[in-house]
C-alpha cells in the first residue's frame, strides 16, 4: 500500500519546478490577467522566473503560493501553455513538507471540511452517511451501472442553507431518465479535489483516489455522473493521471453533459409548465472547474448555453455576464483556501455582473454557489439574485418524451 | 520528354520575379494568380523597410513588365484544378474565372464603374475598409488594367436588371454570358508561390479586433498608403479622425500556442518600426507607442532601423506583452493592460487607434493547392520542404516553392528565394531552354532626323496624392502647353499604369511626337519603363526624358505647394528645353562568354557553382583556402535539423569536385579584373603562383564572413582558456569530445557581445542566437547536469522552425535577460582551476544578480572577410559602411550588384545561416545564367565620346575613369616635314557607364557623354535663367 502511494506520488509530483516552466519566455501576460491581481500585488511571471533561475526556496519560504485561487486565467492566456495552477498544487507539497508550513489558518470553516475529507481518506474508515436526503419515489442501489457521486454535499448542509436541494435534484432527474436504480454509497468518499489543490497533501489525496477506485469496481459501475465541477474536473483529468485506465473503464459525466446527451437522443425535452408572460433574465456563472480547467475539447461550456437557448421559448431569456465562459471571472475562494476581504471584492465583482445580467445566476459549482451566496449576507445590493444549481433550475423543466409521443412527431 | 515552360502559382512579388527569371532563362510562363490583379500582398503595402520606398512604386515597374513580358501568359482569375503527368511532364487543369468583361476589350478607363449603380461591398484590396462597386478593379495599377464584374452583387447577373455597364462601354467589353472555362497547360515545372494570409478575425478576443479602432496592420499599411480608403490620411475607423496615439501590439497571436501559430511571424518588428516611422512622418500631432516582447531585427540594417524609429521619430517602445485591450465604449478608445517589464508594474494606456501585428499563416487554400499537387505541408501548414539545406523543393520533384508558402519571409528572402527557384527550375530543364521562347518583336524606329522640327509630348504624374496633393497638376500642365515645341501635355493619376503606357503610345503615334517627356517620380525605378513604351511606338528611348517632380517637389517642399509647384514647372521648361536637342542614339550587341567566376569556395560558392554548371556552363570556383567550405569546417552540428556539419559538407564537396563543369583554384586569389559583363577577362594566382587568365561572362562574389574576436571584451584575454567565442566552443565540441568538461560545472553564454551597440558594432548579426541555442542542446547532451545561463537581450529566433528550436531548448539552460544599461560585469575570482564571477542587472527580475560560473561563452557578431576592400576596387562594386557588400537595392536586387554582371550571395551580403546562404546562392547563379542564357545583350547609348579633334592625348581621362573604360591608343601621324606618335582617347562603350567623370576632368573639353552633351545642359541652365 505505501509503495503504492510513493509510486503514484510520482505521476503527479515534480521534485524540480523549474522543469514545469522551462517554455516561459517571460512575456508577462499571466501577471496581467491574473484575477488576484486585482485585489492584491500578485504576479506568476515573477514567482516563475524566480524558480528558473533558480530562487524557488525563497519563493517557497515566502509562502505567497498559499494565496493562489488556482482559477486558471493564467494558463488560458498563456502563449506557452503553462500551468502555473499545477506548479501552485506541487509547490504547495513542498511548502507543507520540506518548508513547515501549515496553512491551516487561511483554511475557511476552520478547516473541517478538508479535516473530513483527510479522515476519510485513513484506510481503515468507512463512512457513514445519512441518505436522508433521498427523495422518496428514488429508487437506489449500492450496486449497478450508473452511479451518482454525490460528494460532500450532505456535510455541508450543517452549515449551509438549502444544498440538499441540489443532490436531491440531481437524483430526481437521473431516476426519472434512468430505468435501471441509480447507484448512491453511503459509504461515499471524497473525491480529495481540495486536498489535492489547497492543501498540498497529495499522499492523502492517492489515497482517496485508491479507495475511491476500488469502491467504483466493486461495486461494477459503469458510468459516474456528478452534479460537482470539481468532482468532475478530478475524475475526469487527476484520476486518469494516477490511474491511466480509468476514463476507459468509468464513463464521467457531469449532469450538464448527461442532460445534453439525453435531450440529443431525444429521451427528454424542456418544457416549463409555469410559463410566465414577462421573461426572467437569467445568466449562468462558468466554474473554472468546468471551463479553463477542462483540455480544449471538452465543450461543457457550449453544451450548456446549447440548452440555455431552448429556454427562450419556456419563459426565460438567458444574457451573458461581461466575463463569460473561459473568461469567466473567479468566484473568490479555492479548496476552502483564503476567505478574506480581498477574496469578498472578487466575489463582489461577479455578483455585480450577475446583477446586471438576470434574476438568477445559474451555476454548476456547489462551492461557487456557497461562496456567492455567503456574499448575499453581506451586501444587500446583490441579495436578490437568486443562485441556483444546474440541477435546481432544470428539475421542473425536463420532460420525458414517451416512445409514442416521439412515434407521432415523427409522422 | 520534356517541357520547356514553367507554371508559376501566386502572382505576388516571389511569383512575380520567379517568371520574370524564369523567362530570361529561357522558359515560357503560365503565371496563375486567383485573384484579378498580379501584385499580391506587396501591392498592399504602403512603403517599405528600411529605405521607406512607396511599396507599389517600386513593384509597379515589375508588374507592367510582367504584363509586357512576351513570354508570359498572364493568367489572372485563374485557379489550378487538376495536376496530372510527370515531372518535366506535367499537364495541368486551371479553370477561368469568368469576369464578365472581355479582357482583350476592356482598356480600363472605367466608364463602366462610374455609371454602375451604387450598391458597394468592402473591397478586398483595402482589406474590407474601402469600398467598390459590382464592376470594379482591384486597384488603380492593377495588372492586367481589366475590369471585372461581381456576380454576387450585380443586379444584371442576380436579378437580370440593369445592364447599364454595357450600355456605356464604347469598347464593348461587357460580355454577361461568359462561364468558366477549363484550360489545359502542357508544363516542365511548377513553382507554388501563393504567399500569406492574416486572418485577424480568428484572434481570441484578447485582442480587441472586434473593435473598430483595432486594425491589423495590413489594415494599417492601408489606411497610411496614399491610394488607401483614407487618401493616406491616417484616421481611425470609428470617427474618421485624426488619432493622436497609435499603439501598435507586437506578436498579437504569434508565438502562442493558444492561437494556434506557434512560430515566430519574422516581418512584424520591421514592419512595425517602419509602420510607425510613417505615421510619425504622415502627422506631427501623433504619438506611436510599440507594445513588443524581443525585437527581431535580425536583417541588414533592421536593427538600426529600430533604433531609428526610437532616436529620430520618438516612436516609445515598451518591453511586454499585453494581457488584453477593451474598448471605452465612450470615447472609442482602446485599454490596454499591460505590465512594464522593465518596471514590473501594470498599466492601462489609454490609446486612439490600435494596430496588431496579427500572424502571418500561409493562405488560405494551401491546403487544397497541396491535395492537387500531391505536395506535403509541415506541422504549421506551410508547404514542407524536401529537404532543409534547399528549402525551394516540394516533396515533390518538378515542383519547387518559393516565398512565404514555405515559411515566413521578408521581401528580399522571397525574392532571392525566387531567382533561385529559376536556376534551379533552368538547371532541371535545362534540355528544352528556349523552347517555347518568343523573340520580343523589334518596332521599326521612326526616322528622326537633326533637322526635324522638334515635337514633344509632356505627361504629368499625380502619383495618386504624392505628387497631386502638393503640386497644383491642372496649372502646371496649362503652363507646360505654352512651352515651346511642346504639342502635347496631359496629366493623370498613375503614369507608370500599363493604361498610360498605351497612352503613351497613342500620344506619340496622333501627335506624331518625336520626343517625350514624363513629370513624375524618379528615372531609377521608371525611366526604363516609360523608354520602353516609346521604343514600342518606334521612339527611339534616348528621345525620352523624365523629370522627377516628386522627390524634387512634392517630397522636399511638402508644407509649401506653391513653391513645389513652381519649381515643378522650372524643371520641366529645362527638360523640354534639353528635348529639343536629343539625339537618337544606337545600342551595340555584347557576345556574352557561357561562363562563371565564383569567388569564394564556401557553401555558397560551391551552391552557386553547382547550380550554374548544373545548367551547362563553365564555373571556376576560386577559394584562398587549401579546402573548399569556408566556415563550414569550423562547425560541427548543424541546427535546427542536427545534421553533421563535415556530413553535409563533404557531400556537397563531392558534388563539386565531380561536377565536369566546375573548375577549382585552391590557395588561389584574384590577381586582376578587367573587361565588363560578358567580356571578362580573370587572372587567377594559383598556389603554384602561377597565373591563369580566364576568360568570364559573369561573376558572382561569395566571400563569406568571419567571427569577431571580441579582445579585452569580458575577460578574453589570452590568458583566460575559458573565456571563448562561440565559434571556439563549436570547435571544441567538434574535436575535443567531452573529456574537456570534466572540470567544468557551469557554463554562461553571453549574447550580443558587442553587437547592436550604440557605439562599436551596431547592428544585428543574425545568427548568434541560433548557434548558442544549438550549443546548449549539444553541452547538455554531453554532460546532462551542467548548469547552463544563458544572458541574452533579444533572441532573434524568427525563421519557420526556430521558435519551436528554441522553446526545446529553454529547459536546457536558464536564459536571463540584461540590457545596454547595465552590461554583465565579469571577474576572474580564481585562477586555477579558472573561475568568474558575473554581476549584472537582471530585467526580468528587477534586480542585480550575481553568479560564478566556470566557463564563458561569448556570442560575438560576424564581420566581413577580410580585405574586401581590396577586391571591391578589383570588381567596382562598393561595400556598405559595415563593410559588407551592397546589393543594388535592398529589397528588389538583394543578390545583384548595380554593375551588370556581378552578383553576391551568403554572408558577404550579410550574415545569414546556410539554409539562406543556400537559398541565396541559387538565387545569385539563376540571375547570373540569366546574361550566360543570353547569349547576347544590348549596352546602352548613354556613354562617352571623345572628339578626336580636340583630344590633345593628355591621359587624365583615363586616370579618373572608374571603369577603367578609356585607353589612351597611339598612332603615327605625317606631316608635311615630321612624323610624331599621336595620343588619343578612346573610350570602351561597352564599359563605359556614362557617368561623366570624364567629361567633366577634359581640359579641353574633349569629351561628352551622350544625352547629356554640354550644349543639351547649357541649354537647360539658360532655360531655367531665363524666366528668373
Amino acid at each position: 500500500m505505501y509503495n503504492d502511494t510513493l509510486d503514484y506520488l510520482e505521476k503527479i509530483y515534480e521534485p524540480d519546478l523549474r522543469n514545469l516552466l522551462k517554455r516561459c519566455y517571460q512575456c508577462g501576460r499571466c501577471s496581467g490577467v491574473c484575477q488576484l491581481s486585482k485585489v492584491q500585488k500578485y504576479a506568476p511571471s515573477k514567482i516563475i522566473e524566480l524558480i528558473l533561475e533558480g530562487f524557488e526556496d525563497r519563493v517557497l519560504e515566502s509562502g505567497e503560493l498559499w494565496d493562489c485561487l488556482t482559477c486558471n486565467q493564467c494558463l488560458k492566456d498563456c502563449p506557452e501553455d503553462i500551468n502555473f495552477a499545477d506548479i501552485v498544487r506541487i509547490a504547495r507539497y513542498k511548502m507543507r513538507h520540506f518548508a513547515n508550513q501549515n496553512p491551516d489558518e487561511i483554511v475557511a470553516h476552520k478547516g473541517i471540511y478538508t479535516t473530513i475529507s483527510e479522515i476519510m481518506s485513513r484506510p481503515y474508515i468507512t463512512p457513514e452517511r445519512s441518505l436522508d436526503w433521498v427523495p422518496k419515489g428514488c429508487k437506489i442501489s449500492d450496486k449497478g451501472n450508473v452511479l451518482y457521486y454525490v460528494g460532500c454535499l450532505p456535510f455541508f448542509n450543517y452549515e449551509f442553507e438549502n444544498l440538499d436541494s441540489i443532490a436531491t435534484s440531481t437524483l430526481k432527474i437521473l431516476c426519472q431518465i434512468e430505468k435501471e436504480p441509480i447507484v448512491v454509497f453511503k459509504e461515499e468518499n471524497c473525491c480529495g479535489h481540495d486536498i489535492y489543490w489547497g492543501q498540498g497533501k497529495l499522499k492523502t489525496f492517492i489515497k482517496l483516489a485508491m479507495k475511491n477506485m476500488e469502491m467504483f469496481e466493486k461495486a461494477g459501475i459503469s458510468k459516474i455522473v456528478t452534479a460537482c465541477a470539481e468532482c468532475y474536473r478530478t475524475f475526469k483529468v487527476d484520476y486518469p493521471n494516477i490511474f491511466e485506465d480509468f476514463n476507459d473503464k468509468f464513463d464521467v459525466k457531469h449532469v450538464i453533459e448527461y442532460i445534453y446527451e439525453k435531450w440529443k437522443e431525444n429521451l427528454i425535452q424542456f418544457h416549463n409548465p409555469n410559463k410566465k408572460s414577462e421573461k426572467i433574465p437569467f445568466t449562468y456563472h462558468d466554474p473554472c472547474r468546468l471551463s479553463r480547467f477542462l483540455p480544449k475539447d471538452n465543450n461543457i461550456m457550449e453544451k450548456v448555453r446549447e440548452i440555455f437557448k431552448e429556454f427562450k421559448d419556456l419563459g426565460y431569456d438567458f444574457n451573458e455576464m461581461e466575463h463569460n465562459q473561459k473568461n469567466a471571472l473567479c468566484c473568490g475562494v479555492s479548496s476552502w483556501m483564503n476567505c478574506n476581504e480581498k477574496s469578498k471584492a472578487l466575489r463582489y465583482k461577479r455578483m455585480l455582473e450577475a446583477k446586471s445580467a438576470g434574476d438568477i445566476m445559474v451555476t454548476s459549482c456547489p462551492k461557487c454557489r456557497i461562496h456567492l451566496s455567503c456574499l448575499q449576507d453581506d451586501f444587500e445590493d446583490i441579495a436578490s439574485i437568486e443562485i441556483l444549481d444546474f440541477s435546481e433550475f432544470l428539475i421542473n423543466h425536463i420532460k420525458l418524451i414517451k416512445p409514442d409521443i416521439k412515434g407521432e412527431e415523427k409522422k | 520528354m520534356m517541357e520547356g515552360s514553367v507554371l508559376v502559382i501566386g502572382a505576388g512579388i516571389g511569383g512575380i520575379q520567379s517568371a520574370l527569371d524564369l523567362t530570361e532563362l529561357g522558359f515560357k510562363v503560365y503565371l496563375v494568380d486567383r485573384t484579378p490583379s498580379i501584385g499580391g500582398r506587396m501591392a498592399q503595402l504602403d512603403k517599405t523597410f528600411p529605405t521607406n520606398d512607396c511599396s507599389l512604386c517600386i513593384l509597379a515597374p515589375k508588374m507592367v513588365e510582367v504584363f509586357r513580358n512576351p513570354n508570359i501568359e498572364l493568367m489572372t482569375y485563374h485557379e489550378v484544378q487538376k495536376l496530372a503527368g510527370k515531372p518535366g511532364d506535367f499537364t495541368v487543369t486551371v479553370l477561368k474565372k469568368p469576369r464578365y468583361v472581355d479582357e482583350i476589350k476592356c482598356k480600363g478607363c472605367g466608364d463602366c464603374a462610374a455609371k454602375c449603380p451604387k450598391i458597394e461591398v468592402p473591397n478586398l484590396f483595402d482589406m474590407n475598409l474601402g469600398k467598390r462597386k459590382s464592376v470594379y478593379i482591384p486597384f488603380p495599377q492593377a495588372v492586367p488594367p481589366v475590369y471585372l464584374i461581381d456576380p454576387e452583387l450585380c443586379l444584371k447577373l442576380t436579378k437580370g436588371v440593369c445592364g447599364v455597364c454595357a450600355k456605356v462601354c464604347q469598347a464593348e467589353a461587357i460580355d454577361f454570358d461568359q462561364k468558366p472555362q477549363e484550360i489545359e497547360l502542357k508544363v516542365g515545372a511548377i513553382v507554388v508561390a501563393t504567399g500569406f494570409d492574416m486572418p485577424a478575425k480568428n484572434l481570441s478576443s484578447r485582442w480587441g479586433y472586434h473593435y473598430e479602432n483595432v486594425v491589423s496592420a495590413l489594415e494599417y499599411e492601408r489606411i497610411l498608403c496614399a491610394s488607401g480608403p483614407f487618401g493616406g490620411h491616417v484616421l481611425r475607423p470609428s470617427d474618421q479622425k485624426e488619432p493622436e496615439k497609435i499603439a501598435f501590439i507586437q506578436c498579437a497571436g504569434s508565438r502562442d500556442l493558444h492561437e494556434g501559430v506557434p512560430y515566430c511571424s519574422s516581418v512584424c518588428c520591421m514592419y512595425t518600426a517602419k509602420e510607425a516611422i510613417i505615421t510619425k512622418e504622415h502627422s506631427d500631432n501623433s504619438q506611436c507607442f510599440v507594445f513588443r516582447h524581443d525585437i527581431r531585427a535580425f536583417g541588414k540594417n533592421f536593427y538600426e532601423f529600430t533604433q531609428r524609429a526610437q532616436k529620430e521619430y520618438g516612436v516609445k517602445y515598451f518591453q511586454t506583452k499585453i494581457s488584453k485591450i477593451v474598448e471605452d465604449p465612450e470615447t472609442n478608445d482602446l485599454i490596454i493592460h499591460y505590465e512594464d517589464l522593465k518596471t514590473g508594474t501594470f498599466h492601462d494606456f489609454q490609446a486612439n487607434l490600435v494596430v496588431l501585428a496579427t500572424p502571418l499563416v500561409p493562405s488560405t487554400g494551401s491546403k487544397d493547392l497541396a491535395k492537387i499537387l500531391e505536395i506535403e505541408l509541415d506541422e504549421y501548414h506551410f508547404f514542407k520542404e524536401k529537404d532543409y539545406f534547399n528549402k525551394s523543393k516540394s516533396t515533390k520533384d518538378g515542383i519547387y516553392l518559393c516565398g512565404f508558402c514555405q515559411g515566413p519571409m521578408d521581401i528580399p528572402e522571397t525574392v532571392a528565394d525566387a531567382s533561385g527557384v529559376a536556376g534551379q527550375v533552368a538547371a532541371f530543364l535545362n534540355s528544352v531552354k528556349f523552347d517555347h521562347i518568343k523573340e520580343k518583336l523589334e518596332v521599326p524606329e521612326l526616322d528622326i532626323k537633326a533637322t526635324d522640327e522638334p515635337r514633344i509630348g509632356v505627361l504629368i504624374c499625380h502619383c495618386g496624392i504624392n505628387i497631386g496633393k502638393y503640386v497644383h497638376v491642372p496649372l502646371l500642365a496649362e503652363y507646360v502647353r505654352t512651352l515651346p515645341n511642346v504639342v502635347q501635355c496631359e496629366d493623370n493619376l498613375y503614369s507608370c499604369s500599363s493604361d498610360s503606357q498605351t497612352r503613351i503610345k497613342e500620344l506619340i503615334k496622333d501627335h506624331k511626337l518625336n520626343r517625350f517627356i514624363v513629370a513624375s517620380c524618379t528615372p531609377r525605378t521608371h525611366e526604363a519603363l516609360f523608354q520602353e513604351t516609346c521604343q514600342e511606338a518606334g521612339l527611339n528611348k534616348y528621345l525620352f526624358e523624365m523629370v522627377n517632380i516628386r522627390d524634387q517637389c512634392s517630397c522636399v517642399h511638402m508644407d509649401d505647394a506653391e513653391a513645389a509647384t513652381q519649381k515643378a514647372k522650372d524643371l520641366i521648361r529645362m527638360s523640354v528645353a534639353k528635348s529639343r536637342l536629343l539625339k537618337p542614339l544606337k545600342e551595340e550587341l555584347l557576345k556574352i562568354t557561357p561562363t562563371s567566376l565564383i569567388i569564394g569556395g564556401g557553401i555558397g560558392g560551391m551552391s552557386a557553382a553547382l547550380n550554374i554548371a548544373e545548367q551547362g556552363f563553365k564555373t571556376f570556383l576560386v577559394e584562398k583556402e587549401s579546402f573548399l567550405g569556408g566556415n563550414l569546417n569550423y562547425l560541427n552540428v548543424l541546427y535546427p535539423i542536427e545534421e553533421n556539419a563535415s556530413d553535409f559538407l563533404n557531400e556537397t564537396i563531392e558534388k563539386v569536385n565531380h561536377n565536369k563543369n566546375i573548375q577549382i583554384f585552391l590557395n588561389a586569389k584574384i590577381g586582376d579584373i578587367k573587361g565588363y559583363v560578358g567580356n571578362y577577362i580573370v587572372s587567377i594566382v594559383d598556389s603554384k603562383n602561377e597565373t591563369h587568365e580566364l576568360s568570364i561572362g559573369t561573376i558572382i562574389v561569395a566571400t563569406g564572413g568571419k567571427e569577431y574576436k571580441p579582445k579585452d571584451m569580458f575577460q578574453y584575454k589570452k590568458e583566460n582558456k575559458n573565456v571563448i567565442t562561440q565559434l571556439e566552443l563549436e570547435q571544441k565540441l567538434k574535436e575535443k569530445g567531452k573529456s574537456w568538461l570534466d572540470d567544468i560545472n557551469r557554463i554562461t553564454t553571453i549574447l550580443c557581445v558587442n553587437a547592436r551597440q550604440v557605439e562599436g558594432i551596431t547592428y544585428c548579426s543574425n545568427i548568434c542566437c541560433g548557434n548558442s541555442i544549438k550549443n546548449i542542446g549539444l553541452l547538455k547532451k554531453l554532460k546532462p547536469e551542467l548548469e547552463i545561463a544563458v544572458l541574452y537581450r533579444d533572441l532573434q529566433m524568427a525563421k519557420k522552425k526556430y521558435e519551436e528550436y528554441y522553446r526545446e531548448r529553454r529547459k536546457d539552460a536558464i536564459f536571463l535577460r540584461y540590457d545596454l544599461d547595465n552590461i554583465p560585469i565579469i571577474s576572474k575570482v580564481n585562477k586555477d582551476p579558472e573561475k568568474y564571477n558575473i554581476k549584472f542587472y537582471d530585467t526580468n527580475l528587477q534586480d542585480f544578480i550575481e553568479f560564478n560560473t566556470d566557463l564563458i561563452v561569448l556570442s560575438t557578431p560576424m564581420i566581413p572577410a577580410d580585405n574586401l576592400e581590396e577586391l571591391a576596387k578589383m570588381l567596382k562594386v562598393p561595400l556598405d559602411r559595415n563593410g559588407f557588400f551592397l546589393e543594388a537595392h535592398v529589397k528588389l536586387r538583394p543578390l545583384d550588384f548595380a554593375t551588370d554582371g556581378i552578383f553576391l550571395c551568403g554572408c558577404a551580403q550579410w550574415p545569414k545561416n546556410i539554409q539562406d546562404t543556400i537559398s541565396q546562392a541559387n538565387g545569385a547563379a539563376g540571375r547570373a545564367s540569366r546574361f550566360l542564357s543570353a547569349k547576347e545583350i544590348k549596352t546602352s547609348g548613354i556613354v562617352a565620346e571623345v572628339d578626336p579633334v580636340n583630344c590633345i592625348g593628355c591621359g587624365k581621362c583615363e586616370s579618373v575613369c572608374p571603369y577603367n573604360a578609356i585607353d589612351i591608343l597611339e598612332s603615327a601621324k605625317d606631316y608635311e616635314e615630321v612624323s610624331l606618335i599621336v595620343r588619343k582617347s578612346f573610350v570602351n562603350s561597352a564599359l563605359c557607364k556614362g557617368c561623366g567623370t570624364c567629361a567633366a576632368t577634359c581640359p579641353n573639353g574633349a569629351i561628352s557623354i551622350m544625352q547629356y552633351d554640354f550644349d543639351q545642359i547649357t541649354a537647360m541652365i539658360e532655360s531655367y535663367l531665363l524666366e528668373l
